[in-house]
């Protein structure tokens, strides 16, 4: 266990470290903050309405990372594949688990540093027209969990690219898919045969997920949700590194 | 691994993700239900304390069924969020009720039974914003026994309100038998029975102590006095009262009754102006003064710095008559339990000494920052009079005064001598039989409609209350601390504090900028109105015009033009600003701070590489 957490520690410095070796991070950080301060000021009624929550700007959020996950996902699997390192990775006495679990938290936590550097928003909001600054801290920290969500997903994409376009695209499509599934019609309607007096709920649609977790009431469900599927999608990434290798 | 082609894997990923988030939510929701944690201040989606208590002491079966149009949620998002919240709201009633409280929730559908029914228990129609009918959505409060109390529609303004209502409400279903409540208007029949084209002409206030579990009772023939069976009785500006009157409310209160009084200094001068009346005082100095409260029937009071504006001329003018009382000058009662504002208009102040056998309470003031003036100045409502008479004064006014213990009698005997009207009346009383309550508020207004329900200016909306203030909580909780009745007072959800957006604050700072310059140019506006006005008025008078007035009047109407274009100016100066400011402040977000926080973020991994090259060259020249 303990070599697993070394190995784990190893591969999250590594690929952390490369976000800044090979500047990435200091071309999508700006990109990210332009987009994002561009789309809550022009196509949001963050500076209109008053929301205590700052809700606007983070119901924003997940589309927003729509395009930087992928971004940062794609290299993760394929330069391991293009440099044939992974190879040699994998000859290693090293868990695969350990590689890939690695990976995400350095992507997760760059995606975490550029939703850090949003914060300034909340300051001078804060600052001048004032919030509610524990359910603003709590939505950045849902925020973060469903962005952790996208990046595992899209890693798992990734890992079945060998190129970049490719990763790319594919990512983004696990993470389109992602949005769109919604069977809650469909359950709802199971549910309220089984059930006496059932009420709708939600149960998969991601955006509605997403919205209700900066809403101010965290649903332990949701948080579950989130947990499990980063778990599952993890878990589905290692299968692909492993189909990877026996494909080679 | 088996050989599958890469298709086949990313088919097989595709569904996985599908079934993944699906099987997720599921087993999520199955294992933790709705348990929530709410992160907001204000706790908006979390039952009060006193719904708490409530739900624990209640051991009646009762029934919320929420009713809702089947495409309500199809019509406007906002609606698939109230509708959740409120379902919400219900669920957790039902949860935390020990299985007393059960909720159903039903879907209406055009033409159906369930659309019968729902018009069957009161649930109100609307339309939607495109136009379309059928949109239903309100809550029926039911107990075991049948009775039912109806909440015949939310809307959007209610949300703070929600949880105050469903808790009031049920409490009222879980009480016996209502409290009567004996109601003496003698200026205004408040508490009329009669409709007129199916609009009642009872006052919203009254109506409101209905929905709330009381039954208010018109006492218009007090001869024989007031039953002492009555819970309370509600004294409603008493103009010119009589005697027998006087003298049942003091009897009454002899045998423990509860009154609430609410007198009216401005009213007493206003319509006292009038030729043809002449006793619209309302007598009550003398009976007062007994329990060591003395009323200013000839000074209104205003407070500085709470008060609601005055618009004059577009212009929101400081205008302290219209009194706010806010929490700082709320005494520490039961009575005051879950106020945050009240309104009152022209009011009155008292004064109070202490009695023996009485307890006395202050139960709200004014503000320190108070003033005072002749009410007699004021009958005209002229702002220009206001001005002129009214003193600062820097002290705290009480405006509502609560009187506990035992009451002795302003009166030696009966006031009557007619034998027949001594049989059948109530024995007088000169010790007092119980302790009994009296609670004396400054003005009546405050429970005029315009002062408490924004429904007021939309033409008396039949769709139940929208609270500006919290006056008729008070008068509730007054009624239920007096009755000793067990009804839940709940705090709102939300304050009706109005958060600063960043338009709003952009444009503040701009106002600012030029606030001295434009109030200058208003000031000289206004004198050049004022002397043209003067002006007209004079050559109204002599008919004919000398050629210096209509120079005169040239002349001023050439600076009340001049005043105007600079007013524009300063105006189309502000906005300038305004514009100026808003794009320094896009540029600070979509340019300045973006490279800046880039090259933070440079900088910081730079000083940290630089350390770990350091820390590597100093371990090479120790190795």
């Amino acid at each position: 266990m303990r070599d697993f957490v070394n190995n784990m520690i190893v591969f999250f410095l590594k690929e952390f470290k490369s976000f800044f070796q090979n500047k990435m991070i200091y071309v999508l950080l700006p990109i990210y903050l332009v987009i994002n301060f561009t789309t809550v000021i022009y196509f949001s009624d963050f500076l209109s309405v008053a929301s205590s929550s700052m809700q606007q700007f983070f119901l924003l959020q997940p589309r927003i990372f729509l395009i930087f996950v992928p971004a940062l996902t794609m290299r993760i699997w394929v330069e391991e594949y293009k440099n044939n390192t992974w190879e040699i990775l994998l000859s290693q006495p090293i868990s695969i688990a350990a590689a890939v679990i690695g990976k995400f938290l350095a992507v997760w936590a760059v995606t975490g540093i550029m939703l850090l550097s949003s914060t300034v928003l909340w300051g001078i909001t804060a600052w001048f027209v004032g919030c509610d600054n524990v359910w603003v801290l709590t939505n950045y920290l849902m925020t973060f969990l469903i962005i952790g969500i996208m990046c595992a997903v899209s890693a798992w994409a990734g890992a079945l690219c060998f190129n970049y376009v490719g990763a790319f695209l594919l990512s983004w499509a696990f993470l389109a898919i992602l949005f769109a599934v919604n069977f809650d019609n469909l359950i709802n309607k199971i549910m309220a045969v089984f059930v006496d007096n059932f009420n709708a709920r939600v149960f998969s649609d991601f955006a509605e997920i997403a919205a209700s977790l900066v809403s101010g009431e965290i649903k332990t469900a949701f948080i579950f949700y989130a947990i499990a599927l980063i778990a599952a999608a993890l878990w589905a990434n290692v299968v692909a590194v492993e189909y990877k290798r026996s494909e080679k | 691994m088996p050989k599958w082609s890469i298709k086949i894997v990313m088919a097989v990923f595709i569904v996985g993700i599908v079934i993944v988030s699906v099987a997720a939510g599921v087993v999520g929701n199955l294992v933790f239900g709705n348990s929530s944690v709410d992160v907001t201040k204000e706790k908006v989606y979390s039952l009060s304390q006193q719904s708490k208590k409530f739900l624990d002491k209640n051991n009646d079966f009762l029934f919320i069924k929420l009713y809702a149009a089947e495409n309500l949620t199809q019509k406007d998002p906002r609606w698939k969020k109230y509708l959740a919240q409120v379902i919400k709201l219900a669920e957790t009633y039902e949860k935390e009720s020990n299985g007393k409280i059960k909720f159903a929730f039903v879907k209406v559908k055009p033409f159906a039974n369930t659309q019968a029914e729902a018009e069957k228990v009161g649930i109100k129609e609307f339309s939607y914003p495109s136009g379309e009918k059928y949109a239903y959505f309100g809550m029926v409060l039911a107990n075991e026994k049948g009775k039912f109390i109806t909440i015949p529609r939310f809307r959007f303004e209610d949300f703070a309100y929600i949880e105050n209502l469903i808790t009031r409400n049920l409490s009222c279903l879980t009480t016996k038998e209502s409290k009567n409540v004996g109601i003496i208007s003698p200026a205004f029949n408040v508490a009329a029975k009669q409709t007129y084209f199916g609009i009642s002409e009872e006052w919203p206030f009254v109506t409101a102590l209905r929905k709330n579990g009381y039954n208010p009772i018109a006492l218009d023939d007090v001869s024989r006095g007031i039953n002492p069976n009555y819970d309370a009785v509600v004294v409603f500006y008493p103009m010119s009262l009589d005697n027998l009157t006087i003298y049942s409310i003091d009897q009454y209160l002899m045998r423990g009754g509860n009154v609430i009084m609410f007198l009216d200094a401005f009213s007493e001068n206003r319509f006292a102006d009038a030729d043809q009346y002449t006793n619209y005082v309302s007598g009550m100095d003398e009976f007062l003064e007994n329990y060591g409260i003395k009323y200013s029937a000839d000074l209104l009071v205003g407070d500085n710095e709470y008060n609601r504006n005055l618009v004059l001329d577009g212009e929101k003018i400081n205008y302290p008559l219209r009194l706010v009382v806010t929490k700082e000058n709320f005494s520490k009662h039961k009575i005051n339990e879950n106020i945050n504002s009240l309104q009152l208009n022209h009011s009155g102040f008292l004064k109070y000494q202490n009695m023996p056998n009485l307890t006395t309470n202050v139960l709200f003031t004014t503000s320190e920052n108070s003033g005072i003036m002749p009410v007699d100045k004021m009958r005209y409502l002229d702002y220009d009079v206001f001005v002129e008479n009214y003193q600062a004064t820097k002290q705290k006014y009480p405006l509502a005064v609560l009187v506990e213990g035992k009451f002795k009698s302003m009166f030696n005997a009966p006031i009557f001598n007619n034998p027949e009207l001594i049989a059948k009346s109530l024995p007088f009383l000169i010790m007092p039989l119980k302790e009994g309550k009296l609670l004396i508020v400054a003005d009546s207004d405050m429970m005029g409609e315009n002062l408490w329900n924004a429904n007021y200016a939309k033409n008396h909306d039949t769709n139940g209350e929208l609270f500006t203030s919290d006056n008729l909580q008070f008068l509730l909780n007054a009624l239920d601390y007096m009755t000793g009745a067990d009804y839940v007072s709940v705090p709102l959800r939300k304050r009706m504090i109005k958060q600063m957006t960043w338009l709003v604050f952009l444009q503040e700072m701009a106002a600012q900028k030029y606030a001295q310059e434009k109030n200058d140019e208003q000031k000289k506006l206004i004198d050049a109105q004022k002397k043209l006005a003067e002006l007209a008025s004079q050559m109204k008078i002599t008919e004919l015009s000398s050629v210096k007035k209509i120079k005169e009047t040239e002349q001023l109407q050439r600076e009340l033009d001049r005043h105007k274009n600079n007013l524009e100016k300063i105006n189309y100066d502000i906005e300038k600003e305004y514009n100026k400011l808003f794009a320094s402040f896009v540029c600070l977000l979509i340019v300045v701070l973006p490279v800046a926080v880039t090259l933070l973020l440079a900088l910081l991994y730079g000083v940290y590489s630089k350390n770990i090259v350091k820390k590597a060259m100093m371990r090479d020249d120790n190795e």
